[in-house]
């Protein structure tokens, strides 16, 4: 079979399981609103809100979601879904006809618990890093080092179409196909950022004893790592660009590296025709 | 054996002076086991000649050594986590030794339905966002088709691009 027909199918096939439409309302987006998003008025339409409060004091016919930050229900009324993650959802003389649903209440409330789960998540993933690819984290770190401009503005073109990727799958979850997507753009998304604060770990920790003469252990290496990652991430601005910067450089190298292995991606070639 | 026949390894190796080595090439047509020791020879030296030649690289040494060394920390892996889940194991059942077998079940169900309680409000939180968001990129009928291709259209020239920014040298 070559590859056109491959494709023509697969394509048919997707489209066939994408046609059950789905029922529309109308929708809102605010993203990252510079001050609470206050709703007076009545609508007939679902709200989604990034990074900021929401204030309902009408009757809302649809859902609403906050993603970083609370809903204050005033003396309104909802008649879908209220969600929040990452903030809380505060009902004064409001009532929702639908689901309540807080995720993450605690980490938004408390930056001490979100401190805490990070660093059993990446002390973890020192373990895994350190005892199965430690070599390509090593490789990965020393093109990182090596072309860090370049690596910078292909991380960051990478990370927005990476991103739109995400976004495009999350909303198609709706139509079953997209569930499928979504699990592999997750996984695809996850290796990716584990893989490269992996290498940021182990250059930071290169900093830091580079001068000395001894060889030090590498899992110290990483370790030292994750606390002045955790120490640049206390400051709040500031530390965000510094390890947004060096984020998006260590996931141009590790695309650039292929996982730090320079063999091709998926090995398919044969099977690709090329 | 013959006195001669003692010379035959000399003679191999080419160590043998002009004159004795005539000699020897002389008694050789008599001695049919030194000259069958010879043909042999001959032929061994020819198989190896054939053999390819291989020019092994400066770091080759250091890279098997790294190698070996990548292995065995890899198996090193696999016996620190046996061990971490084996004493996990053994604290576990400690633990109900110590608790008493009826309260571990009901602490084990009460956060079975927690997690259950999580676990469908995320998938709660998860529908109502993802349709949310659907709802924004709504078009018309076939907005599920149109962002299937348009998924597939970008991911496709996203994986263009990475093989084409991986072949550019710097």
């Amino acid at each position: 079979m070559n590859r056109f027909k491959f494709v023509v199918v697969i394509t048919i096939c997707v489209l066939f399981f994408a046609l059950p439409s789905y029922a529309s309302r109308s929708s809102k987006l605010y993203i990252f609103p510079a001050k609470k998003v206050v709703i007076k008025d009545r609508l007939d339409k679902d709200l989604l809100v990034f990074g900021n409060d929401i204030v309902v004091k009408s009757e809302i016919n649809g859902n609403v979601s906050v993603i970083g930050g609370t809903v204050f229900v005033e003396g309104g009324r909802i008649r879908g879904n209220c969600v929040s993650v990452g903030g809380g959802i505060k009902l004064e003389k409001g009532t929702v006809d639908g689901d309540i649903v807080a995720v993450g209440e605690l980490f938004g409330k408390n930056k001490f618990y979100g401190f805490l789960l990070s660093t059993v998540f990446w002390l973890f993933a020192i373990g895994f890093g350190y005892f199965f690819f430690a070599e390509n984290l090593k490789e990965n770190a020393f093109e990182f080092a090596d072309d860090f401009f370049r690596l910078f503005f292909f991380g960051f073109y990478s990370l927005i179409v990476l991103f739109v990727l995400f976004l495009i799958s999350f909303a198609l979850i709706q139509t079953g196909l997209g569930i499928i997507l979504f699990a592999l753009m997750l996984f695809v998304l996850a290796s990716l950022y584990v893989f490269s604060v992996l290498t940021v770990f182990y250059f930071f920790g290169d900093i830091v004893f580079g001068k000395l003469k001894n060889s030090i252990p590498d899992i110290l290496k990483f370790v030292i790592g994750l606390l002045v990652y955790q120490l640049i991430k206390m400051t709040s601005i500031f530390g965000f660009v510094v390890l947004f910067v060096l984020i998006s450089a260590s996931l141009g190298a590790t695309l650039y590296s292929r996982f730090g292995t320079f063999k091709p991606w998926f090995g398919f070639q044969r099977f690709w025709g090329e | 054996m013959k006195k001669e026949c003692r010379l035959l390894f000399d003679y191999l190796q080419d160590n043998l002076a002009e004159r004795v080595k005539s000699a020897f090439e002389y008694h050789l047509e008599d001695c049919e086991r030194c000259s069958s020791e010879v043909k042999k020879f001959r032929e061994i030296e020819k198989g190896l000649d054939s053999i390819p030649k291989v020019k092994v690289p400066e770091t080759f040494s250091f890279e098997v050594i790294e190698k070996i060394r990548e292995r065995k920390r890899k198996i090193a892996g696999w016996y620190y986590y046996f061990a971490v889940s084996l004493s996990a194991l053994v604290f576990f059942f400690f633990f109900v030794g110590v608790v008493g077998v009826k309260r571990v079940y009901a602490n084990a169900l009460a956060f079975a339905r927690t997690l259950d309680l999580f676990l469908s409000s995320v998938v709660t939180a998860v529908a109502t966002i993802s349709s949310s968001l659907y709802n924004t990129f709504y078009v018309g009928r076939f907005t599920s088709v149109i962002l299937i291709l348009l998924f597939g259209v970008l991911g496709y020239g996203f994986f263009r691009s990475l093989k084409v920014f991986s072949k550019a040298g710097k």
